[in-house]
């Protein structure tokens, strides 16, 4: 456990070491730079001094300068785009939000996806079989822009039910934190039911009713664990990416998350936030997909871990 | 099973730990909760060039002049009083004895000395406009040139020292800060209430983010000290800066108008998207919006809502050539031809695209320097829609019909709307002159990046002033200016401008500077489209929002009044 | 990231699409049911289809109301009651609802397919090479599939798109197709991930079944016994992952227009027509509800019936298939 562990953790680096140059070299390539405005040119040679400060005049010397410092100070340095801010600063204040909102957003998708998967795989066939499926599938065909759109124009501008564009209390979780669960939901929902569906006609579970336990016991005792196995190793990178921020519900509802500098630190090419975001989200995923494997075998003790065997 | 339950719990534990950590707390309401035009870029006055951090600034420093919302013309600030010299070359500034930093410390001529060489020795955006006093431009690029010769390695005893003794910016004593300009400014006492030229508190920045050039002696302030705790001498101080959150000012008590000061606190609230902030406005969230997306603000139009309001901006929206005899690619450019961009400018319909396309009160244009908002500068004509006119230029110049011409497209960014127009305009392109126009709509930093490198043949364009005098207009079309995309050259408009700024009497300063624009419209490197406006929401209770062409707020008069 | 369209991507391979390499219900499952779903699926799509490419002529050669881009300035925003420009009323610029739409579906739908084509080739391409070859081939490309899932999508999207369009524009000469191609690159390269795990978790398996070892042993070349032996086996996970993953391109397509960076305009998709309608129609001053409801209508009974039509796919293809666990 321990060696499969320290085997995992210790291809780390490399992976993120990848992700960095790759993110670096499609960054570098793009037009545009982050000191630019559109109307209006700076003085070229205010421009070349003011790249000198940022060590952004070359590639060569970007690459001399940031990854050093990120090894051995761990930080990633001033934002190019927003100055005064250096970018841990950005990613400090930024995450802690999206993990808040994402493990609220996780969390809600498992328990109703499990809850509606379960129900839905006991009714197979039936109206709430079929009414779930449907009822999961539209979730997840509509942009979650619209959904989260038409959330807030209803439950918070329409009806007041909730603040608008605050964030501050745990009840202005609540709207982001439901747009943000339904996509889980839908997948949590499904994977539940088929896995129910199987684990229900298993032999142990006519065995277990034919020892005369109550079907409630046996569903309870189980089959829970056994269709919860699927949904475990989805978790991984689901959180993983619901804990890093979602633009779309950032924007909508004016959270102050780190999913917007997924698409703002590109627009605004600030090239060190950038590589920050992409370090950041690329650890999350690494971790949670370890953790998930961790937790795989935990729940199920029957799975061994085996040093280079782990698909994360 | 227990485990599986135990997942659940884990992750609500985490979530209450996580609740803890992001900072859900409850605070004081603030007086006034208002939405900037965007969230500020730095709040460093030096390196400052956006229109909100500006905005904002103003709330926190004064310069030696301020902006008067009431007036339209710049107030004494830190400074009492000035004299002028007879050749209005020499400003002797004399400082208020009551003015002082937040920390209660006097305001100094030493401080505006050390801000201003600071932005000399580290140029931001507007460090030209520094410029206008004598010596500064040399020395800034002596500061340079240093700089560049250290790192290729020279001899640090072998490279020529830049002096900031020779700048025009002295510190006579304490009370008394002389400029030395270059030739007379007449709007160089509005520009000293301009961020770039805000004095700065050296004392108060930490160590470690200031430092001095061992040879050359130049300033580096390092970016980050512009956050809390700021010492800063306006009517406000910067209590708290959450990132892309909420920025709260404080009321400044040892300002020294501070009893005409009546907010305690203010909050700016960031808002990305115009219509969340739209929402947020309508449920009470924010009281005022100092810049309402347009979409929201058309809407606002037809509605007919009496707390939105449309005035005058500072700034046109157009249309420019690339002017060079060839294009990027080497071909030769019709657009060198002078009746060629003629014809295209008269045909269009501007009066369609402000009624159809850009629904809130925008003004067609037929002039660069919008209409009105210069005292005594009275605009010229430009050129009119007039699709016969147009046809017969084209052909004049060997296009009749738009037969033989080249293969064009018009550049413009994709987002805030720039595509409708664009799509309008090259169906009249298409359909008055017989020309295909291709679009090429690009992301905002793809279009500043082809721009700059002059690869377009029509591009969008606009401008906004930064002062109260026609030139903040008419120098970005000098032939030498950084900012003529264009490539247009002209001596002549050189030779007018130059004239005027030479000038000492204003009504005939004015007329050099009407000809040169005259020119500018006859010539046509541009077409103009519209003139901005701006677009303010704000509840009846805010008072003291003074509505005026730049959109500049003076934080002092702002009151909030409910019954 | 969730709820931005298609990261799901991002996920873990066989729970993507989820249930899908573990779909037991056709066990369970009345069979009126899963054909059921292919019929209402397939027959919407179909309808759909037919809708949109019969419409061409009118919409987007014609020069009629009909013709997506025919402004008409005293049309200006008409709801649909207001009647004269069709059914579903008119935008801002006058131009009619309907004809946009109808094109806006054909373009959705085209990138959804070519962007399904695009991970599909990728994909089983290099679920192939790595499942049959094993060894270092299969280390190399697993690990360069792992670090392509730790790198957040949408920044890669876009980073894609801003990055080569315009080289690629320059080498085209033609900025339009320069900004499809783009878009379709860059949503298709960062969907073929999943399809390389399956593929290579099924050529794993099939790999060790007699009659590929029957195929080596009679000295069958490597291109022949992939024609011949492995792709035929392939069809059914091919066939029922490209029908998933054409909704998620469909959707990431959307989500680009909402940053303002997926087609260009005039051109619409279904999701640049709902991200265009979404402050006209939510605001509470003067909403105008047709410019959201039927992009939206359209958009979600396509996806609807595509999942409906994968789903039930799924369960006709692999009657037996228990799970495509890797």
């Amino acid at each position: 456990m321990g060696k499969f562990i320290l085997y995992r953790l210790a291809q780390f680096p490399l992976i993120l070491a990848i992700i960095y140059l790759v993110t670096f070299a499609l960054v570098w390539v793009a037009p545009g730079d982050p000191l630019d405005q559109p109307d209006r040119n700076i003085d070229p040679g205010t421009k070349q001094a003011l790249r000198q400060q940022f060590h952004a005049d070359s590639a060569v010397g970007f690459l001399a300068y940031y990854p050093w410092r990120l090894i051995t100070t761990g930080d990633f340095g001033p934002s190019m785009a927003n100055p005064d801010w250096s970018v841990n600063e950005i990613l400090l204040r930024s995450l802690p939000v999206s993990i808040t909102l994402g493990l609220f957003a996780i969390l809600l998708a498992t328990v109703i996806g499990v809850a509606v998967g379960t129900l839905a795989a006991l009714a197979r066939g039936g109206v709430f079989d079929w009414l779930s499926l449907s009822l999961t599938l539209a979730g997840i065909s509509l942009p979650s822009f619209v959904v989260a759109s038409l959330l807030l124009s209803l439950f918070a501008v329409k009806l007041g039910w909730f603040g608008v564009g605050s964030w501050g209390s745990v009840r202005d979780l609540v709207l982001p934190g439901i747009a943000l669960s339904l996509l889980p939901m839908a997948y949590i929902a499904r994977l539940t039911r088929v896995a129910m569906i199987d684990v229900l006609s298993s032999d142990f579970v006519r065995t277990a009713r034919a020892k005369g336990l109550r079907r409630s016991a046996v569903i309870w005792r189980h089959c829970l664990r056994n269709a919860f196995l699927p949904v475990l190793s989805y978790l991984g990178p689901a959180m993983a990416i619901a804990m890093t921020g979602s633009f779309v519900v950032e924007k909508v509802f004016n959270v102050p998350g780190l999913g917007q500098h997924f698409v703002n630190s590109v627009t605004n090419r600030d090239r060190t936030l950038i590589l920050g975001v992409v370090l950041v989200y690329g650890t999350m995923v690494l971790l949670f997909n370890l953790l998930v494997d961790l937790a795989y075998a935990w729940v199920d003790p029957r799975i061994e871990m085996q040093v280079g065997g782990g698909n994360g | 099973m227990t485990r599986l339950v135990l997942i659940p719990l884990v992750l609500l534990l985490l979530l209450a730990g996580a609740l803890f950590w992001s900072g859900v707390t409850a605070e004081k309401p603030a007086d006034l909760r208002w939405i900037n035009a965007g969230d500020p870029k730095t709040l460093d006055p030096g390196s400052m060039s956006w229109g909100q951090d500006i905005r904002l600034a103003s709330a926190l420093w004064e310069g030696l002049y301020r902006f008067d919302s009431t007036s339209d013309q710049p107030q004494p600030g830190v400074a009492q009083s000035v004299d002028v010299s007879s050749d209005g070359c020499t400003y002797t500034f004399h400082l208020r004895p009551g003015a002082l930093w937040s920390n209660g410390d006097p305001v100094v001529a030493g401080d505006f000395v050390f801000a201003w060489k600071r932005v000399l020795d580290q140029p931001a955006g507007y460090t030209s406009l520094l410029f206008y006093i004598d010596g500064a431009q040399e020395y800034c690029q002596n500061v340079q040139l240093a700089q560049q010769q250290l790192r290729d390695g020279a001899d640090p005893s072998a490279i020529s020292q830049p002096q900031f003794s020779l700048v025009g910016i002295h510190a006579v004593d304490d009370a008394t800060l002389r400029v030395q300009l270059k030739h007379p400014v007449p709007y160089f006492l509005e520009l000293c209430s301009f961020a770039t030229f805000y004095p700065l508190h050296e004392r108060s920045i930490a160590p470690d983010l200031i430092s001095r050039h061992p040879v050359t002696g130049a300033i580096e302030i390092r970016q980050g000290f512009a956050k809390p705790p700021l010492v800063t001498n306006g009517p406000f101080t910067l209590s708290q800066w959450s990132y892309k959150q909420r920025i709260r000012l404080l009321k400044n008590p040892y300002y020294w108008g501070a009893s005409e000061v009546s907010l305690n606190i203010i909050d700016v609230i960031s808002a990305e998207d115009g219509f969340a902030a739209f929402q947020m406005y309508e449920t009470g969230a924010v009281d005022w919006i100092a810049d309402v997306n347009p979409e929201v603000a058309a809407k606002l139009v037809r509605a007919n809502r009496d707390d939105f309001h449309v005035t005058t901006g500072f700034g046109t929206y157009y249309y420019e050539f690339l002017c060079d005899r060839t294009l990027p690619d080497g071909r030769a450019n019709p657009f060198f031809d002078p009746r060629v961009r003629q014809a295209f400018a008269r045909a269009i319909d501007k009066q369609t695209i402000v009624s159809n396309i850009v629904l809130t009160g925008e003004k067609a244009s037929d002039t660069y320097i919008p209409r009105g908002i210069f005292a005594n500068y009275d605009s010229p004509r430009g050129l009119s829609y007039d699709v016969p006119r147009a046809r017969q230029l084209l052909e004049e110049a060997g296009y009749p019909g738009g037969q033989g011409f080249p293969k064009i497209t018009l550049l413009y960014n994709t987002n805030a709307g720039h595509e409708a127009i664009a799509q309008y305009v090259r169906r009249q392109w298409l359909d008055h002159l017989g020309v295909q126009v291709a679009l090429e709509g690009v992301e905002v930093k793809t279009f500043g990046a082809l721009k700059e490198q002059k690869k377009f043949q029509i591009c969008r364009a606009s401008w906004i002033g930064d002062y109260s005098d026609p030139t903040t207009f008419s120098d970005k079309y000098l032939s030498f200016s950084q900012n003529n995309d264009a490539g247009w050259v002209n001596v002549e408009y050189d030779r007018l401008c130059a004239a005027a700024s030479l000038e000492q009497d204003v009504h005939r300063r004015m007329a050099l500077l009407e000809q040169a624009e005259q020119l500018l419209l006859d010539e046509a490197p541009l077409i103009p489209i519209y003139n901005y406006v701006n677009r303010v929401l704000r509840r009846p209770y805010v008072k003291g929002l003074q509505p005026n062409p730049r959109n500049q707020q003076d934080f002092r008069r702002l009151r909030i009044e409910k019954h | 990231m969730m709820a931005d369209e298609g990261n799901m991507t991002t996920g873990k391979p066989d729970m993507m699409v989820a249930p899908v390499g573990q779909s037991v219900s056709d066990r369970h499952s009345p069979r009126y049911l899963r054909s059921g779903r292919v019929i209402i699926g397939g027959g919407f799509l179909l309808l759909m289809v037919l809708l949109c490419l019969g419409s061409l002529p009118w919409t987007l050669w014609g020069s009629g109301s009909l013709y997506y881009d025919h402004q008409d300035s005293v049309r200006s925003l008409l709801g649909p009651d207001d009647s004269i420009p069709g059914l579903m009323g008119s935008d801002k610029l006058g131009r009619s609802l309907l004809g946009r739409c109808l094109v806006g579906g054909t373009i959705s739908l085209f990138i959804g397919l070519s962007a399904a084509t695009i991970s599909v080739v990728l994909g089983v391409l290099v679920g192939l090479l790595a499942g049959y070859h094993g060894g270092w081939v299969d280390g190399l490309l697993m690990r360069a599939v792992d670090v392509l899932f730790a790198l957040p999508y949408v920044l890669m999207v876009i980073l894609i798109k801003v990055g080569f369009e315009d080289h690629l524009a320059n080498l085209l000469g033609n900025q339009m197709l320069a900004n499809l191609l783009v878009l379709l690159i860059a949503i298709g390269s960062v969907s073929w991930l999943t399809m390389a795990r399956v593929i290579r978790g099924q050529v794993l398996s099939l790999r060790a079944q007699p009659f590929i070892e029957a195929a080596q042993a009679a000295g069958l070349g490597e291109g022949r016994i992939f024609m011949r032996h492995l792709l035929p086996n392939l069809v059914g996970p091919i066939t029922v992952y490209a029908t998933l993953i054409v909704p998620q391109a469909i959707l990431q397509e959307s989500f680009l227009s909402f940053l303002g960076i997926g087609i260009q305009p005039p051109l619409p998709t279904w999701g640049s027509l709902a991200a265009d309608g979404l402050l006209p129609a939510l605001n509470s001053i003067s909403p105008d509800w047709w410019l959201l409801l039927f992009p939206c209508l359209l958009l979600a009974v396509t996806l609807l019936s595509l999942n409906f039509l994968g789903d039930g796919l799924r369960d006709l293809f692999d009657p037996k298939r228990e799970s495509a666990k890797i």
